[in-house]
């Protein structure tokens, strides 16, 4: 199902609701007329039990009764049924739907349209000619009456006791004294037809009573159709309401884009509306009720959907809004610093015409009265509302400034995964954007160069343990060499030399496999309190012998109280070890060597200066980086990594390591950050 | 007294021949096998007094063999491991060895630790027995006796100096704490300390060099770099 045709269906049923709820309200509005009317005019399904046509009949009755009664004139009238009295014309225009009879045996009076006598013959019981189903029969004394062959109660029937023919209905010397004649003793019979038809050469009234009557039949049989299709068109809805929300959403989207300034005067005179009708509701005409109810519930369902939707969006929707929006978007497209300039001319212009017109109404308002002073408070509120926004935003955009110096700490402090969140429609978006675009760059590299690392250990490991395994071979088997007796002299050289190179090539793999783990910081440290220059001192008593035959002075400057750090004791005699003994194996003879350890507040430096035995012809960093070793001739002992191992591991350490090459001054620097006594104290405490 | 007899594991079949050949030298009994399971049907079906172990073997590994062998015998167990790190060290002594020796070995250092855990194995554990006085203290191969002020390390007599002697009486007295230079000479000397890191490391390297198999690498008198020296307690 596509998007269009769902919109319609939603359409569809909502319509089925809008106009299942006029209908319902609107039927039941008229329903009620019509049956109001109805119970008012006694209005009864078969029209001969209708208040009109009992009426009618009452008429017709006293039309023969008096006419009957009185003495003048009768005769002519009588034998001359043509010309009739314009007494009975009325009884004549009813036709065939009225047949009539009556009798006065004191003037021998008698007045019919019928020529049937006989159905007169007998006191008792009257019979009905073919096709007419209604009489009504005064014999001298009683009424009787017949209607669809049951007698009628004429004396109990509350239509007839309030009709015209209430005096004849009372005994007989009270309704003489009322109509001033006697009608004792008379006969009179009204027989109505079954099937009342019109009549083409007069007005019959029985017949135009009853199409009225069956007119407000049809009507009340229409309103209920009505009603039901109503009726089902809401159940409809009610059943399919998922539709109707939909639709009921749609609607409240369009309505949210309507500014609140439009919808308030309509929301206020809505609800005057809506207040006065409550108020009023039973003083009103009934049908004007109805149609108030009908719209107040439009009205009110209007506003519900309204802010069912768009929430508060509706108090915010303006036009100063929009006009705002649009200029953010205007805004959005110059670049950053244009963009606040922009801004603050805009506002600060602005703001100076808002008070300028505000003066100018306030002014007016003194000659003019009310109106104006209105027109001055909203100006002073708009201007008041621009002031807030603007400096909402400004806070807003400095809070952001804050949020993105933490953020650059937190990457600088290695934090790859928190991201930094802006709303997209901030100052500075596009830069929080770029640095989490930054950071997303970082976490990947490190991830690939921590990869790339562990890879690299792993394979020196593999590699350092596949090159001892038959190292120990070359070991032993040189070793069991170097105890024949027999072999001649020069044999016994070589066997020195391969004992010579298996022992470095033996050095040298440790080497390599210590310094790929220093260097890719998977090297395991024991860092404790220790005190510097006892350290560097144990060191040089360790080394005790090398340096009393060298024919070197070491002139070493250490100050007598401890210099505390914090660091791996056993590592740092590794870097101290190397480091002298690359100061005995390449400074000049007879030369001086300095060993300085300085102290400050918070560092302790360590110096150790000799001159060179060659000549330095490479920078710090190739005798560090590369695989070199102080002479490029690598005739030496060690590994060449002594000086790439020292620096690693003081780094390691926590330390920092530096070279410099000044001529023939071969100089290096090591500092490390001191560590308060406490803290030592404490440490040794655990 | 019957010959030891010594179990060489290795998958490296050269290097048990290679020390296979020094220790007939030294004339000693060799058993050889190339992995653990073959390692473990020796010592079932054979007296064997100690046991050389690779860690990195077929069928079954160094460190798996020896807590099997930990289960049932007592015999010493030197593993020999191209793996270097501390904490393989750790590892495999917690695992019930009694000593690691990181490939490539020194043949002389090998033979000397093997000879010092054999020794401790056959003759000492029945001297450890009869001497149950307070007089002796011991650690690993080292015995330090309070009341003659001798040191003997494996059973053997070691000859120090009256000086060293007294460095070795306060740190094996105080074994595991560690001594700066300066407390050292102060209770040694019995004189005010200046400048004696040199004085005091010259004698710690000399009684290295008398207790020590492989002084370069020492076992039980160690430098705390930066603080000071201890007798490790073993």
């Amino acid at each position: 199902m596509d998007t269009r045709s769902k919109k319609s269906k939603a359409f569809k049923f909502w319509l089925c609701f809008f106009i299942g709820i006029n209908i319902v309200g609107l039927s039941i509005m008229a329903g009620l007329t019509i049956a109001t009317q109805f119970y008012a005019e006694r209005l009864h399904w078969d029209f001969k039990e209708t208040q009109s046509f009992k009426d009618n009949i009452a008429a017709k009755f006293h039309t023969l009764a008096s006419y009957i009664a009185h003495d003048s004139n009768m005769e002519d009238a009588a034998e001359n049924k043509e010309y009739s009295d314009p007494y009975l014309v009325e009884l004549e225009d009813e036709g065939e739907n009225l047949i009539y009879y009556a009798k006065n045996p004191k003037n021998q009076k008698v007045i019919t349209n019928t020529e049937i006598d006989s159905i007169l013959d007998t006191k008792a019981s009257i019979s009905l000619p073919e096709g007419y189903d209604f009489y009504i029969y005064y014999n001298g004394e009683k009424f009787t009456g017949q209607k669809d062959g049951k007698p009628l109660d004429i004396y109990r029937d509350r239509e007839y006791k309030n009709s015209l023919l209430s005096p004849y209905l009372e005994s007989p010397p009270s309704y003489t004294e009322q109509l001033g004649y006697d009608i004792q003793g008379c006969q009179i019979l009204l027989i109505v037809k079954k099937d009342i038809v019109g009549n083409p050469y007069a007005y019959s009234s029985l017949y135009n009573l009853q199409k009225r009557n069956n007119l407000l039949k049809w009507m009340i049989i229409a309103a209920i159709i009505v009603f039901t299709v109503g009726l089902g068109l809401l159940v409809l809805s009610i059943i399919k309401r998922k539709y109707i929300k939909e639709f009921e959403h749609m609607l409240g989207k369009m309505l949210g884009t309507i500014f609140f300034e439009l919808k308030m005067p309509v929301l206020l005179i809505g609800s005057l509306i809506i207040l006065i009708t409550a108020q009023q509701l039973f003083q009103m005409s009934f049908r004007y009720a109805v149609l108030f109810a009908v719209a107040s519930f439009w009205f009110l369902y209007i506003v519900w959907i309204d802010f069912g939707t768009n929430g508060m969006g509706v108090f915010t929707n303006t036009i100063v809004n929009a006009l705002i929006q649009s200029y953010k978007a205007f805004e959005k497209k110059r670049p950053f610093q244009k963009a606040l300039l922009m801004r603050f001319y805009t506002f600060v212009g602005l703001e100076i015409l808002l008070m300028l017109l505000a003066v100018i109404f306030f002014l007016i308002a003194g000659a003019k009265g009310f109106l104006f002073i209105l027109f001055t408070i909203v100006i002073i509120t708009l201007a008041v509302y621009l002031f807030y926004r603007y400096v909402r935003r400004y806070t807003n955009t400095i809070d952001d400034i804050g949020k993105i110096i933490d953020q650059t700490d937190r990457i600088r402090q290695g934090d790859t995964t928190t991201k930094l969140q802006l709303s997209p429609d901030a100052d500075l978006f596009v830069l929080a954007e770029n640095l989490n675009t930054i950071q997303e760059g970082i976490a990947e590299a490190v991830e690939r160069s921590v990869k790339s690392e562990r890879m690299k250990v792993e394979l020196i490991t593999n590699v350092s343990h596949d090159l001892k395994t038959p190292l120990t071979s070359i070991i032993s088997y040189v070793d069991l060499l170097k105890k024949e007796d027999m072999l001649p002299d020069h044999v016994k050289d070589y066997i020195r030399i391969l004992a010579q190179k298996s022992e470095r090539l033996k050095t040298l793999i440790q080497d390599i496999f210590d310094l790929s783990k220093a260097v890719s910081g998977e090297m395991e440290f024991e860092k404790k309190a220790l005190d510097l220059g006892k350290l560097i001192e144990q060191t040089l008593a360790d080394l005790d012998d090398p340096i009393a035959q060298s024919q070197l002075k070491f002139k070493i400057n250490i100050p007598d109280d401890p210099v505390p750090i914090i660091s791996d004791g056993n590592k740092l005699y590794r870097v101290f070890l190397n480091l002298f003994q690359n100061t005995l194996k390449y400074s000049l003879k007879g030369t001086r060597v300095y060993v300085d350890l300085v102290t400050n507040d918070k560092k302790a430096i360590v110096t150790i200066k000799n001159i060179a035995n060659y000549e330095m012809n490479f920078s710090e960093e190739e005798i560090i980086e590369r695989f070199v070793r102080g002479d490029k001739a690598r005739s030496t002992e060690g590994s060449g990594l002594g000086l790439a191992i020292a620096q690693s591991f003081t780094r390691a350490c926590g330390g920092d390591f530096n070279i410099k090459i000044d001529g023939d001054l071969f100089k290096v620097m090591l500092t490390f950050d001191i560590k308060s006594d406490k803290i030592i104290e404490k440490d040794e405490m655990k | 007294m019957q010959t030891p007899c010594i179990l060489v594991v290795d998958d490296d079949r050269e290097i048990v021949k290679a020390i296979s050949i020094n220790l007939r030298n030294e004339g000693y009994r060799v058993i050889e096998a190339y992995d653990g399971m073959q390692a473990l049907e020796a010592i079932s079906s054979q007296d064997i007094h100690l046991i050389l172990l690779d860690i990195m073997m077929p069928k079954l590994d160094g460190l798996s063999a020896t807590m099997k062998i930990r289960q049932e015998k007592n015999i010493p167990i030197i593993i020999l491991s191209a793996k270097s790190e501390d904490s393989d060290k750790i590892l495999g002594l917690s695992m019930g060895a009694d000593d690691y020796v990181t490939k490539p070995f020194n043949p002389m250092e090998l033979m000397a630790r093997v000879k010092s855990q054999l020794r401790r194995y056959m003759t000492l554990g029945d001297v450890n027995m009869k001497e149950k006085n307070n007089k002796i203290i011991r650690t690993g191969r080292l015995a330090f006796d309070t009341e003659t002020r001798t040191l003997t390390a494996d059973g053997n007599p070691v000859r120090l100096t009256a000086t060293e002697t007294r460095i070795v009486e306060l740190l094996i007295k105080n074994m595991g704490r560690v001594f700066p230079a300066e407390e050292i000479y102060e209770r040694v000397w019995g004189e005010v300390a200046y400048s004696v890191e040199n004085t005091v490391m010259v004698h710690i390297r000399r009684i290295r060099e008398k207790i020590e198999i492989n002084p370069r690498e020492p076992e039980y008198l160690k430098v705390v770099w930066g603080i000071g020296y201890k007798i490790e307690k073993i």
